[in-house]
């Protein structure tokens, strides 16, 4: 399906006119996303570039944004991995400390050197490295750097970009706090889950939250998987330590249902 | 009125709730509510304890620390008057062949169906509620069990059609639309999105409820308007307000603002359900409707589902008689009553003297 797209760009300057083709699985991402969000992206290669276009349902252009991106290598610093705790990711996601120039690894599966990605990762960016894309989401000095999986449109960008300012304004260094990364990894592993619904799971991280009885009504009307893990609660001191302990799955499931949780009564925080 | 004129249609879309047509709705919901309230005894052991009649205080000391004697003697006795139980010489025993009957319904019948999430509520976890509520606790809050059980009920398609109903009777987009509503008792979003969309947004809404985890939830719905998703709050003519459950202080709203207030399945919750009519008469402007919806009695006699509001923390029902009353003494002196569901009045007069909270005791009398 052919889209015609007429667009400012900020970086060019001005507006600027493409027809870009979609087919097969990216024109039914494009689709379904329209359905649920009444706007779809559509992203266009302007060279050190990339321009993301929002289109509604008649195809007329709502909104856009422009990432710059970096092609060629830049030599790089002398970069510390450290060891974290070990949590579960479906994306291969680093997380980095700019000013100390420490990273951690929690999931990598490719080839391309995590030092090579960080070495660009000065400021959010989209990164594209030997045929990967990396995606550089930046806070406070703190570094998120995510590669692209197929199917993702840069749409989720802005939202990895959003959960991790949130996340820094509770935790100023992620590299030292497990949970926040697990959070932050369970987004990054099942990003279309996300709404923007999301709530004030980080500031409660530390706390004791408890399921109350209320949670029996819930059974059978939401996921178990999250269920388990509501009923789960009660064994740990603070939501961190549930957190540590849980599935990707089960944590982006809280993440999603977090501030309807807590307005309902089902999940108290002591 | 020309709400009469609509009256047609109404009638119409509530035949289409029923599908027994041999029982009126409000026997039907009696029978949903006596097998929520049977199943509830059944879990902490009382209908076998019945299986034997016993009286009143045999069944205040088997549940243990009963400090509402006279919420179980209502709960014994609404029983009895659906069957359930059978009374003789003051004491109490259990009618399994009822109880069978109301289990064979909730299988088949589209109104049991439709308040499943009740039902199976008082299986789970409700008995405790109930429990809780005969051993003294007070609820000026809505408990976590009846604020999951909202969330989950009033989604459903019978709530949706009854509050279009009532916006159809209040006018309908002729009379509403461009105006100032207050929506009180929003719940967590639903409403507020159903009446905007009624209205093709273009209405200025307030939603108002009284807890601030419920107008969290209700500023967090989303909903998509012009082909964008946006959360309630973000939408240009929606606001909120917290209002305060015991009515000791006025709404956060100026007199005589707004063009039309929407109740629709609060006022039986509320202890205070005089102080809160006042109030919303105090906000209307002159020739402003109010739309209200709870279900009116026949007979001012205590039911099922009177005891079932009870035990779960809420007041009680009213009938068509009580209502008057209340509109009445609000200042309310024009208005018109549907189907044992549904009142519509106008304030006609600017300044009404009732405008001021009086309290009085808690009206659970009348
Ligand atoms: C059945 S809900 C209806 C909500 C909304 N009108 C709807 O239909 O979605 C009842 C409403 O009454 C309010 N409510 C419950 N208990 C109350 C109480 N004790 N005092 C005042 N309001 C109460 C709740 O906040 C809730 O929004
Ligand atoms: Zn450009």
């Amino acid at each position: 399906m052919k889209f015609k797209v007429s667009a400012d760009c900020q970086m060019c300057g001005g507006n600027v006119y493409h027809e870009v083709e979609l087919e097969g699985d990216s024109l039914s991402w494009f689709n379904e996303q329209l359905e649920v969000a009444g706007v779809a992206p559509i992203s266009i290669d302007h060279g050190n570039h990339v321009m993301v276009v929002y289109l509604d349902k008649r195809g007329c252009a709502r909104s856009s944004y422009t990432y710059p991106i970096v092609k060629e290598e830049i030599v790089s610093e002398r970069w510390t991995q450290i060891q974290g705790v070990p949590i579960q990711s479906e994306a291969d996601l680093i997380f980095a400390n700019w000013k100390e120039k420490k990273y951690c690894i929690l999931r990598w599966n490719i080839d391309t050197s995590p030092e090579a990605v960080l070495a660009h990762a000065e400021t959010a960016k989209v990164v594209s490295l030997e045929g990967h894309e990396f995606w550089v989401l930046a806070s406070g000095d703190n570094r998120m750097i995510v590669a692209k999986m197929v199917g993702w449109q840069r749409n989720l960008f802005q939202m990895m970009h959003e959960m991790l300012s949130q996340a820094t304004l509770v935790e100023p260094n992620i590299l030292v706090n497990p949970a926040v990364q697990a959070v932050l990894a369970s987004v990054a592993s099942n990003p279309f889950m996300y709404t923007s619904n999301s709530s004030s799971i980080f500031a409660d991280l530390k706390r004791k939250v408890r399921a109350t009885r209320a949670l029996m009504l819930l059974n059978g009307r939401v996921g178990s998987e999250l269920i388990t893990f509501l009923e789960c609660l009660e064994h740990y001191d603070t939501l961190e330590e549930c957190i540590l302990s849980a599935s990707a799955k089960q944590i982006a499931l809280l993440v999603k249902n977090y501030r309807s949780l807590r307005n309902m009564g089902v999940i108290i925080v002591m | 009125m020309a709400v009469i004129s609509t009256v047609g249609k109404i009638k119409g879309y509530l035949t289409a709730l029923r599908n027994v047509k041999t029982l009126r709705i409000s026997r039907l919901f009696r029978k949903v509510h006596a097998l929520a309230l049977s199943i509830g005894l059944d879990k902490i052991g009382v209908l076998d304890f019945l299986d034997e009649p016993r009286n009143l205080d045999d069944v205040a000391s088997f549940i243990g620390d009963v400090k509402r004697l006279d919420l179980l003697g209502e709960l014994m006795e609404a029983l009895a008057n659906e069957s359930v139980l059978v009374m003789q010489d003051g004491r109490y025993k259990v009618n399994r062949a009822e109880i069978d009957k109301l289990h064979a319904m909730r299988q088949s019948n589209m109104m049991f169906r439709s308040l499943e999430v009740l039902i199976s509520g008082f299986e789970k976890i409700l008995y405790e509620l109930m429990v809780d509520v005969l051993r003294g606790a007070e609820f000026d809050f809505v408990s976590p069990e009846v604020a999951t059980l909202f969330y989950i009920q009033n989604t459903s398609e019978v709530y949706n059609l009854a509050r279009e109903v009532l916006l159809e009777l209040g006018g309908g987009k002729s009379r509403l639309k461009g105006c100032s509503i207050l929506d009180v008792g929003c719940g967590f979003g639903i409403e507020p999105s159903i009446i905007l969309k009624f209205l093709d947004f273009d209405c200025r809404l307030i939603c108002a409820d009284f807890f601030t985890n419920v107008v969290d939830e209700c500023m967090h719905y989303t909903i998509e308007t012009d082909g964008q998703t946006k959360l309630l709050k973000d939408l240009e003519n929606v606001e909120f307000a917290v209002l305060d459950p015991l009515i000791r202080k006025p709404f956060p709203i100026p007199d005589n603002y707004v063009d039309a207030a929407f109740c629709f399945q609060v006022i039986h919750w509320n202890h205070y359900p005089q102080e809160l009519l006042n109030e919303i008469v105090r906000t209307l402007k002159s020739g402003g409707i109010l739309m209200l919806a709870t279900y009116m009695k026949r007979k001012e006699k205590v039911t099922v589902t009177d005891v079932l509001i009870k035990m779960m923390g809420g007041n009680r029902f009213y009938s068509e008689e009580e209502m008057k009353q209340f509109f009445e003494k609000a200042g309310l002196k024009k208005h018109t009553f549907f189907l044992s569901n549904f009142a519509v009045a106008i304030k006609t007069d600017a300044n009404p003297r009732t405008a001021i909270i009086r309290r009085t005791s808690k009206t659970e009398a009348t």
